[in-house]
């Protein structure tokens, strides 16, 4: 397969461009997403493109962008709509909860929504407002899909598919990986929904990462091998549906585990990880499982401040730590599940 | 159905009846009969809650206010697509939705029209144009607005009717929903079903405006208010905000008012209104005010009426009876559930 390098914000724009020219149903939704390229820069070039028609920008209405949306694509249209930042898809949440994960239930699969929300999700920590990371909370409601990716390659495959599906699917952008760059497969390239990935084999340890998560785990991977220890990497790629198999298959292996991403780890995404172990018969673990996520306040508006917050490679290491070596969380004093969580 | 569109439309003032071509006395007693099938099948709805009978789901009944649904569908052509409010089982009536199905819901039955998942003031009629009311209070207005979105990208020469409450239309939904319609010019009429009250609450305590069709121009699209007691009043207004919805010429607001006759729904007992502006609410009952003028004009006799309720009573009755026959719904026929009533994702 041939690849070419692309930063995570291009593969999305590739994405969008692709599916557009491919599909004439595929519409775009949301606030300056013309000229002015969306809030991230992701549809910049899209109106040039494909004209206003289907490259429509929107007034500051989040309830009215989510129900249009959900509209067009109950009757016909494939519509992508943009949300600005993270804590704003709050805006969209009845539609997207009450609405459009609804509507193939309750119509008994006569009816769907095959509609698209994408935007920023997560943390940069800027001194400002919008730094919260939601997708656990729509990963929560079945009817919807939920996407978290973490590589340029993975960004692309994964919103091809996304308005390719028939369900609603909220589409979460790590606010911190729009600049990365990545091998993308060149030509047509589609990641399926629902399938985890092993990011980098490993035997001792086994971090589950989602979007920022899985690069810190790729990071502490490296500084781990070089004290001997063996971390496999798996990225979650997709939270609902979420491939439990992906994870048993590598904990089998290991029998140590630590999750990490962003948002609180408190009825979030890891404990839903957390839970495949548990609830599977075949799976010991050789020590208390570790997550990892943004601890249980909100998020300063100072960097400094947020940094600790944030999953960051501190807490990381000692979740791993801990998993190694069970007593050295609890000399903290805060038994061994919590040491990295609090 | 009806077709009003060639009409002359009204320019007079808010609340007013401007001139217009009589409708044929086809046209009015296909009215009334319409009139007359909501009135009766509410009428159906509060007998059996008042004898008892376990009904599933709420109950908003349109009692006065018949005038909203059958003057609007009546105005609409068969393809053209709405999504009716909380309190729109008129359009469900009028559109020919079997009767049966809808019954079968109440009963919480095999084969209703909801499959027992949904709400039955939700689900949707697709056969019929009649879209899903979605989520919560003026969301089914977005989504319209959404519908209508596809309705003038595809150039399907489509209209959408998108009905709301007057309560619903203090929501963020409706500020929203219908300044996107304005801004992008879709085939939509907009239409606030004013019946004055939302739940308990006076529309007078939550608004200042005089009439709701006022905001119109601060979204910058014709507005108007009609009194919904006169039935052809309502239908000649929606079809000239559809004729320009159709043409190119974007959205209306339009304000239908008349007063609920009863409670928000069959378990609210109303107590916050005096009996006698209840019993004033009455005089404005849109299927005298046609039976009247009908009468006046010899078209129909007070027997030819009579019968006419009478033949409604039989076909809902017979409908009653259809719907008893339907298999109850029972869970132990559902082992699984999730298969059963699919989603898209389940963990």
């Amino acid at each position: 397969m041939e690849f070419e390098t692309k930063s995570f914000r291009l593969a999305l724009t590739d994405a969008l461009a692709e599916e557009m020219k491919r599909d004439q149903t595929v519409i775009l939704l949301g606030e300056d997403i013309g000229k002015h390229g969306g809030s991230r820069g992701v549809t910049r070039g899209l109106l040039d493109k494909f004209g206003a028609e289907r490259v429509i920008d929107t007034p500051i209405s989040e309830m009215a962008i989510s129900g249009a949306a959900c509209g067009a694509a109950l009757s016909g249209l494939r519509p992508v709509a943009e949300y600005y930042m993270s804590d704003i898809i709050m805006f969209m949440a009845d539609v997207l909860v009450t609405s459009a994960a609804n509507l193939y239930f309750a119509t008994g699969g006569a009816m769907k929504a095959p509609m698209v929300v994408r935007g920023a999700d997560s943390s940069r920590p800027d001194g400002g407002p919008h730094q919260d990371t939601m997708s656990a909370w729509f990963a929560h409601v079945p009817g919807l899909k939920v996407i978290v990716p973490a590589t340029p390659a993975d960004a692309k495959g994964l919103l091809k598919s996304a308005i390719r599906d028939d369900a609603p699917v909220v589409f979460c952008e790590s606010m911190q990986l729009y600049d990365i760059e990545g091998p993308v497969p060149v030509g047509e390239h589609l990641v399926p929904i629902g399938k985890a990935d092993v990011k980098a084999a490993g035997t001792d340890v086994t971090v589950v990462g989602v979007g920022r998560g899985v690069h810190l785990a790729l990071a502490a991977r490296e500084r781990w091998q070089q004290k001997g220890v063996s971390i496999e990497v798996v990225d979650l790629r997709t939270l609902r549906p979420l491939d439990r198999e992906s994870i048993q298959q590598s904990v089998r292996k290991t029998g140590r585990l630590v999750t990490v991403h962003e948002g609180w780890a408190s009825y979030g995404i890891g404990a839903e990880v957390l839970a495949s172990i548990a609830e599977c018969g075949d799976v010991m673990l050789k020590a208390p499982a570790q997550r990892v996520g943004t601890c249980e306040t909100r998020i300063p508006a100072s960097l400094v401040l947020a940094s600790v917050i944030l999953p960051n490679e501190a807490r990381l290491d000692q979740a791993i730590e801990a998993t190694l070596s069970p007593r050295a969380g609890a000399q903290h004093g805060k038994g061994d599940a919590l040491v990295a969580t609090r | 159905m009806t077709s009003l569109e060639t009409r002359k439309t009204t320019g007079g003032a808010p609340g007013r009846r401007a001139s217009r071509n009589a409708p044929s006395a086809n046209e009015q007693k296909q009215m009334l009969r319409k009139l007359i099938l909501l009135r009766e099948f509410d009428l159906t709805c509060e007998r059996w809650w008042k004898a008892g009978e376990p009904l599933v789901g709420e109950f908003h009944l349109s009692l006065g206010q018949e005038g909203f649904t059958i003057g609007t569908c009546a105005a609409v052509k068969d393809d053209d697509l709405i999504c009716p409010s909380i309190r729109g089982m008129g359009v469900y009536l009028y559109r020919g939705v079997p009767m049966v199905k809808l019954i079968a819901s109440f009963f919480e039955r095999e084969g209703s029209i909801s499959g027992g998942r949904w709400a039955h003031w939700h689900s949707p009629a697709m056969d019929v144009g009649i879209l899903p009311q979605t989520g919560m209070l003026g969301a089914g207005l977005v989504t319209a607005v959404g519908v209508a979105l596809t309705q003038k990208l595809n150039k399907t020469g489509r209209v959408v009717v998108g009905m709301l409450g007057d309560g619903a239309s203090n929501t963020g939904y409706f500020h929203e929903g219908v300044n996107f319609a304005a801004a992008k010019q879709l085939p939509i009429v907009i239409i606030i079903e004013n019946n004055q009250i939302a739940v308990s609450t006076s529309i007078r305590d939550t608004a200042r405006v005089e009439n709701l069709s006022d905001r119109a121009k601060g979204y910058g699209i014709p507005g108007q208010t009609v009194d919904a007691s006169d039935v052809f009043a309502v239908s000649e207004a929606v079809a000239a905000a559809a004729e320009r919805a159709r043409s190119g010429g974007g959205p209306t607001l339009l304000e239908l008012k008349a007063w609920r006759w009863g409670g928000q729904t069959l378990k609210d007992p109303d107590r916050n209104r005096t009996a006698e502006q209840k019993e004033s609410y009455r005089k404005a009952c849109p299927i005298e005010k046609l039976k009247a003028d009908m009468v006046a004009r010899e078209l129909i006799s007070e027997d030819e009426f009579a019968s006419v309720v009478t033949a409604v009573r039989k076909e809902i009755a017979d409908a009653e009876s259809a719907a008893r026959a339907l298999p109850k719904l029972d869970g132990a026929n559902y082992p699984d559930p999730v298969s059963a009533f699919p989603v898209y994702a389940t963990l």
